[in-house]
């Protein structure tokens, strides 16, 4: 199984600090490829989010090489796994406290994760940053031909106001769960500016295509990877873009991933 | 008493009084015998204390009050005898103790704290240390109640005592022990169990993986967070660090798998196989991190603004790298279009630290963004002896865009002091 990555992030561009975090850590062990990406939107209206945004796909991120690397080689349970996902969380929590009470600020971030190891996924949810399933329907009459579907739920109110974050309250806890990956199915992890501005079928539309070519070139050399990675960057900076025109001013982070 | 008793050794004197082991002639049995002098200031209140707390538990792995004897200036506690050897002991006969028995032997030790404070009046230790555990028949158990103090007492603690190093730094002022000031000593003892060196020495409590980088992240933030110095911050009681232990002793189980021969699998022989992280044991495909986060360490004015960008230390003659790896290199930025990317050698774990010793980043390559000057510091363990070593620094200003690029060669020598390389960023 080789897994095809791709990344967007808007970088510095646009008013003010990005406030989006992205992380992509994908590596190749003896029992074959593991996979983390993480996307962050640090709440816009709380002072320095891009520190709380930053401060998580860094926790996560070690994590993912020191203690995830040793369950994954370890062979842990799923049970495992998403016990030592929570627990991390925690830790990031508490450390959030603690740069918010020394900093004397209020900080928040959304937090979208998913950890790939073999055939099974976990999915790490807070906020209103979404994860996104697309697959290719077996019978395409009277519908899309690519089935799009959101794995998370919004944690907002009626009244769009954010319910649940990392950082601010110290208390919200992410939604953590797990469940099989099928081939043929394509994940993308993005921020509120990135979704904003492209529907359900839109985001199918374009990244769907991407999952026909997969089966084709599943066994191709390695070299190719990177080409198909860069294939599948432009893909979302298609989408960014038409997020921009659909509106959207706010920063955009996103990651794709492809299970051929 | 004489008629009853006979005194058979001593077993430790220290400044309250004199430990027995003593023959019971009509049960015919072995006791110890504390002998308590009553001269001292507070003595009787820590005798009341100790014997009042002996009376309401019945645990195992706490020794039973049997006997009270009374002497014109001593009163002598006859208890059960544990036969061991103490923590103490133990940890200076055989050194540190691996993480799966620092667990085992925490956990133990946990319960039983966590069983005194459950009490119905809520008895606190107060004055928990190695000397007080004992290994008796292969389990864990606490001795000495001469500091424990009862939750419900709403009285003014006298005489209370307590070890420096593992009495928690508001006993100090108040003197009165607490559930936090339990928790305190309880990852103090823990602390000696993994690094062998007990927390009064000038060095203080530090995180144990600067010693043992074999030891989980888990086990080191548990030992932090029970010796923190408000004891806001610390767990609030044994039951959380019952629950963080628990997790750590799953984590660090062994796993069994089946040995295979001949492709088929063989009935009844199993192998202990015990899979460990040291060393690159993974190759990296594709490796991001994106942030405008600069971590700002509060508190401190930033002496050093810019973007720093690290390039890890570089084993020379090994040039291989796969050409993903190499591109996964460019898109983090690091890399400049046109550098000769086969100089780059086998990237190795690099841990950033500020000078107060925080640790800042991580063991793995990304763009770090910095508002003061860093250390950075490669472990001992990277590093192979008689092998040279190149390190590069690369460093570019935020605000003028200027790079600058530093370059040096260590030599990895065979007799290391022990003490891990560290550079400054300046």
């Amino acid at each position: 199984m080789r897994i095809r990555t791709g990344i967007y992030w808007s970088g510095a561009a646009g008013p003010g600090r990005n406030q989006d975090s992205l992380s992509l850590q994908h590596i190749s062990l003896q029992r074959g490829e593991c996979l983390l990406a993480l996307v962050c939107d640090g709440i816009g209206s709380l002072a320095c989010s891009e520190e709380a945004s930053g401060c998580v796909v860094h926790g996560m991120t070690e994590w993912f090489y020191h203690e995830g690397k040793t369950l994954i080689l370890e062979k842990r349970s799923a049970e495992m796994i998403l016990l030592a996902l929570q627990k991390q969380l925690c830790l990031i929590q508490e450390s959030l406290k603690i740069l918010q009470r020394t900093q004397k600020i209020q900080t928040g971030t959304t937090l979208s994760g998913l950890l790939l190891i073999g055939n099974r996924y976990y999915l790490i949810q807070i906020g209103d940053s979404r994860i996104y399933r697309i697959r290719k329907r077996n019978i395409p009459i009277y519908q899309p031909k690519y089935h799009t579907v959101c794995l998370t739920k919004d944690d907002r109110n009626q009244e769009g106001h954010l319910l649940k974050c990392l950082g601010m309250a110290g208390r919200d806890r992410a939604l953590v769960e797990s469940g099989r990956v099928r081939k043929k199915t394509c994940f993308l992890l993005c921020t509120d500016g990135f979704y904003r501005g492209s529907q359900s079928i839109q985001i199918g539309q374009v990244l769907g295509p991407l999952l026909d070519r997969a089966g084709k070139s599943g066994r191709q050399p390695v070299r190719n990877r990177q080409e198909q990675n860069r294939q599948f960057d432009r893909r979302l900076e298609l989408l960014a873009e038409q997020s921009q025109k659909a509106g959207s001013r706010d920063h955009m982070a996103a990651v794709g991933i492809l299970i051929p | 008493m004489e008629e009853r008793y006979r005194i058979l050794k001593k077993l430790a004197e220290g400044g309250s009084g004199t430990t027995y082991l003593v023959w019971d002639k009509r049960l015919e049995c072995n006791w110890v015998m504390k002998r308590l002098l009553l001269e001292k200031e507070g003595q009787k209140e820590a005798v009341r204390r100790e014997m009042s707390a002996l009376l309401q538990i019945r645990r195992e792995g706490i020794p039973v009050l049997a006997d009270v004897c009374y002497e014109t200036d001593a009163v002598c506690l006859i208890m059960e005898y544990m036969t061991g050897v103490s923590l103490e002991e133990r940890i200076r006969e055989r050194g540190p103790m691996e993480e799966p028995d620092a667990v085992f032997c925490a956990l133990q030790t946990a319960e039983l704290v966590g069983f005194l404070h459950q009490l119905p009046t809520g008895l606190v230790h107060g004055d928990l240390k190695p000397l007080n555990l004992m290994f008796h028949q292969g389990k864990i158990g606490l001795l000495d109640f001469g500091g424990a103090f009862s939750l419900q007492d709403k009285g003014q603690s006298t005489g209370c005592c307590f070890t420096p190093g593992y009495g928690a730094p508001e006993l100090k002022e108040d003197g009165r022990p607490t559930v936090q000031s339990d928790v305190y000593a309880f990852g103090a003892v823990l602390f000696f169990m993994v690094t062998g060196e007990g927390p009064e020495s000038d060095r203080g409590i530090y995180p144990v993986r600067e010693q043992r980088p074999g030891l989980s992240s888990g086990l080191e933030a548990l030992i932090l967070n029970c010796t923190r110095t408000e004891p806001e911050a610390r767990y609030g009681s044994m039951e959380e660090v019952i629950r963080e232990l628990t997790v750590l002793q799953l984590q660090s189980q062994q796993i069994h798998t089946v040995k295979v021969k001949n492709g088929r699998k063989k009935k009844g022989i199993f192998r202990k196989q015990k899979i460990t992280t040291e060393g690159r044991q993974f190759r990296s495909i594709r490796s991001v991190l994106r942030t405008e986060g600069s971590f700002r360490d509060v508190g401190r004015d930033p002496c050093y603004r810019g973007i720093l960008l690290l390039v890890a230390g570089i084993l020379s003659g090994i040039s291989w790298m796969p050409e993903d790896v190499q591109a996964a290199r460019k898109e983090t930025g690091w890399v400049q279009d046109g550098e000769n990317p086969e100089v780059l050698g086998e990237i190795l774990p690099v841990s950033i630290r500020c000078r107060n010793g925080e640790r800042k980043l991580v063991d793995f390559d990304a763009v770090y963004y910095t508002d003061e000057n860093p250390m950075f510091e490669l472990p001992l363990h990277s590093f192979e002896a008689g092998r040279e070593y190149e390190v590069t620094i690369s460093q570019k200003e935020r605000e003028s865009g200027q790079e600058r690029v530093r370059q040096f060669v260590i030599c990895a020598c065979e007799d290391g002091a022990g003490e891990p390389v560290v550079f400054s960023g300046h």
